[in-house]
């Protein structure tokens, strides 16, 4: 109770307002239907497309294939982040490289990986594992790199070999980096699975966004435009969750 | 002499940094020359055809116009963004208030309005620009708040002490000292604008880099799909560069202090992300 | 504090020398050091004071190896170091900025065995047992944001310790610290040094710390840097905070000191 609740309330009127905006539009004929479709109409469509049975389905699609792709780009991305870390001479060689590839976008890449894949879930999970590849690639790297000179100076004289260096220091090290390189990559996880099937017409959320508007339901086109944000907005929360427990650590001695 | 190595010193820099990319380009190029796969066309033809396509063929056109769809986008986020931001960012009350709002907002794929803007509001270049401008404007708005709100307070307090009028409060110094933050935002945002741009020339589009890309897969021309997806990672690649430029001219301040006092906030700037 | 009671501490074998010859260190066109010559026998305590920027802990960092002299050498048991060495075991003064925040106390200690090798029952008891020695019983299981900086600095020794260094290396090791602890860490240095037979060389520039801590003070001073004195401290073995400080001969070979120090070089 209290200023909790109050804050509560008022982040309610806040949503309450947008709401009203919307409606406002609506009625007195600013806003085109064809564009946004009447907030009622939307709001009940939200309701109407839980109870359809390609719902659960397309949202097990976008996640499942979104996670496969962030776990097989991470997986690729932290090793090769603190081997390149750990080296100059190999951050200067590859720097142009990443610089190439954290820049180019990936749904550029579509029409070329649908010729090779076909317009299937493996295609679209190569495409997510690229977009995730690259953040998380960029903060391991800069976690690698950014270590105290002290600790530096203390595994040099203590002699610890290269392993241990590896997944005793560096890899704890550059953990609160991986862990924001994550939370990039999660993000941009389910926009790249939405977005490849939006345009590829692969499974999931995306591709009930494109045929309903192919299909001329707007408003269950935003239906699902608006489980898409909650996605995101459910995944972020639980990544804030996780990394809270994984770096303990990092948040207590930093908050001195 | 002096001259003398200053040149061998660069000329060592520059091999340090390119040999790598150089030696892939060539073991593509290597690789590729005997292909006679239908998906993996040389690369020295892919390069043929792109300088083929960019001199006599129109290439360049649709490159110039997905740039000025990208570029009014851009400039819309940033002035929206940026103003939002400094508003919401002072006002503590405003900003919690409003902050479930965005996080949902922000976290709607922009992909997912693209086919409902295009098809609604048809294939010229306003839709395109909209669906730029939306996307763009959240990561630049949520890192100026984050920027302002990492203003220090003895700066603020600073400012009221010597009764710095508003106008030059907000111009000289809330915004510099929120620049470091909003100048991450827009290069977060200049990636999110590059998806959009792409995607949108996807949809309904007749003209524009990604409508010649999609255009030439359906065509089955592979080179000029090959040839026009390196090209906009070029663009990209140039694009980001150049960006990295301004930063630095920008905030030579801000880069001259890294290392001791800002090392937290470099921890901070990273925060809002989420290029694609 | 229990250090008195004798934990089985572990002794090193044959303790051994350190020497520095000739040893000079420049940084492109600055000289920062200048053959510089000295030897530490087994089971001496040396302090190397300087006014800042003298190019102590360029001093320091050459005689770990951690960093490569420009000319001249370092030598522990007649063998050149150029890297760093079992023998020496290191104390920095940024406390925090040594130990690994995501490691517990006792780990942290234990870690460098592992690199050696040791086996994990084996290298956590050892651990433990210098966590005992240094006067920490009870923190092993504490992480490095869990401890005051006396008690952080406490486990770098007992790091070092654990590491059966024979020579400890500490750079200002207690200059960020509080008086009342800074002390306290002086007392513990002295009584470790008479358990453990170790050569101990400490770098600092509180001339009182260096005079209470050491058999023999080295007074560093010039640009480049050279040793300009070198001074015997006759206190004998036993000394503590208040009678030693209070001696007569303490404030003369302190006044000697600080004299050599202020005085302009003379270059």
């Amino acid at each position: 109770m209290g200023e909790g609740f109050r804050l509560f309330i008022w982040q309610g009127v806040a949503i309450l307002f947008v709401v009203a905006i919307w409606a406002l539009g609506n009625v007195t004929g600013l806003i085109d239907v064809a564009i946004l479709p009447p907030v009622q109409i939307v709001g009940y469509q939200i309701i109407a497309v839980l109870a359809r049975p390609e719902f659960a389905a397309a949202m097990g699609h976008t996640v499942f294939d979104a996670l496969r792709g962030l776990l097989i780009g991470s997986i690729l991305a932290i090793p090769a982040g603190i081997l390149i870390g750990m080296f100059p001479a190999v951050e200067r060689a590859t720097r142009m490289l990443i610089d190439f590839g954290r820049s180019f976008p990936v749904i550029a890449l579509l029409p070329i990986l649908v010729l090779l894949f076909g317009a299937t879930s493996e295609m679209k999970v190569v495409a997510i594992a690229i977009a995730c590849f690259f953040p998380v690639l960029i903060q391991t790297i800069s976690g690698a790199r950014r270590l105290d000179p002290t600790i530096v100076d203390t595994i040099r004289s203590y002699r610890i070999p290269a392993h241990l260096r590896f997944f005793k220091v560096l890899l704890p090290a550059a953990g609160p980096y991986i862990s924001t390189g994550l939370r990039i990559a999660t993000t941009v996880s389910i926009l790249v699975s939405v977005g490849v099937e939006i345009v590829s017409l692969t499974p999931g959320i995306g591709r009930e966004i494109s045929l309903a508007r192919s299909y001329n339901e707007t408003a269950t086109a935003f239906a699902y435009i608006f489980f898409s944000g909650l996605l995101g907005v459910l995944l972020t929360f639980l990544w804030d969750r996780l990394e809270a427990r994984l770096l303990g650590w990092h948040l207590r001695s930093t908050a001195e | 002499m002096f001259v003398r190595y200053v040149v061998v010193d660069i000329v060592v820099d520059l091999l340090r940094s390119i040999w790598l990319p150089v030696c892939l380009v060539l073991l593509w190029l290597y690789a590729s020359s005997g292909s006679t796969s239908v998906y993996f066309p040389p690369l020295a033809e892919i390069f043929a055809t792109l300088v083929r396509e960019i001199v006599h063929g129109d290439l360049g056109r649709h490159l110039l116009l997905s740039l000025s769809n990208l570029a009014v986008g851009m400039a819309f986020a940033i002035v929206f963004g940026v103003a939002c931001g400094l508003v919401i960012g002072r006002a503590e009350t405003w900003r919690r208030i409003w902050s479930p709002t965005l996080n949902f907002l922000r976290a709607v794929p922009p992909a997912a309005i693209v086919p409902i803007i295009i098809i609604a509001l048809g294939v010229g270049a306003a839709p395109k620009i909209f669906v730029i401008a939306l996307g763009s404007f959240w990561p630049i708005l949520l890192n100026t708040i984050d920027g302002v709100r990492g203003t220090s307070p003895a700066l603020i307090e600073t400012a009221r002490a010597y009764r710095i009028p508003a106008f030059l409060f907000v111009f000289r110094v809330a915004l510099p000292a929120a620049l470091p933050q909003i100048m991450a935002g827009i290069r977060v945002a200049l990636a999110v604008g590059l998806v959009l741009m792409v995607i949108s020339e996807f949809f309904g589009a007749d003209a524009g880099i990604g409508f010649y890309i999609t255009d030439a897969s359906t065509r089955f021309a592979i080179q000029e799909t090959w040839a026009g997806t390196l090209l906009v990672g070029a663009m990209g690649y140039v694009l980001s560069s150049l960006f990295l430029q301004l930063e630095r001219r920008l905030l030579f301040w801000y880069f001259q202090e890294d290392g001791q006092a800002s090392s937290k906030r470099k921890g901070r700037r990273n925060k809002v992300g989420g290029g694609q | 504090m229990n250090i008195m009671t004798p934990v089985k501490p572990p002794m090193p074998a044959r303790a051994k020398s350190l020497s520095v010859e000739g040893l000079s260190k420049s940084y492109g066109n600055i000289h920062v050091l200048s053959d510089l010559n000295l030897r530490v026998e087994p089971g001496e305590v040396i302090a190397i004071v300087g006014p800042s920027g003298a190019g102590k802990t360029t001093l320091l960092r050459c005689l770990s190896g951690l960093m490569p002299p420009t000319s001249g050498g370092v030598k522990v048991g007649g063998e050149p170091v150029r890297e760093p060495v079992a023998e020496i075991g290191l104390v920095f003064q940024d406390y925090r900025g040594s130990m690994l925040p995501w490691m517990r106390a006792v780990e942290n200690v234990a870690f460098p065995l592992q690199g050696k090798g040791v086996p994990k029952a084996e290298r956590l008891a050892r651990a433990r047992a210098c966590l005992e020695d240094v006067g920490l019983p009870d923190v092993g299981e504490r992480y490095p944001w869990q401890m005051s900086g006396g008690m952080q600095q406490r486990v770098a020794i007992a790091r070092a310790i654990a590491y059966d260094a024979h020579i400890l290396l500490m750079d200002e090791p207690f200059g960020s610290l509080d008086a009342q602890t800074r002390f306290d860490l002086e007392d513990l240095v002295l009584s470790l040094r008479k358990q453990l037979a170790i050569s101990i060389v400490v770098v600092t520039h509180d001339i009182d710390e260096a005079v209470y801590l050491a058999d023999r003070v080295i007074v560093l001073s010039g640009h480049p840097a050279t040793v300009i004195d070198t001074v015997d401290i006759e206190l004998g073995a036993n000394r503590d905070q208040i009678t030693t400080k209070a001696d007569p001969r303490f404030a003369q070979y302190r006044s000697r000191i600080l004299e050599q120090i202020r005085r302009p070089a003379a270059a």
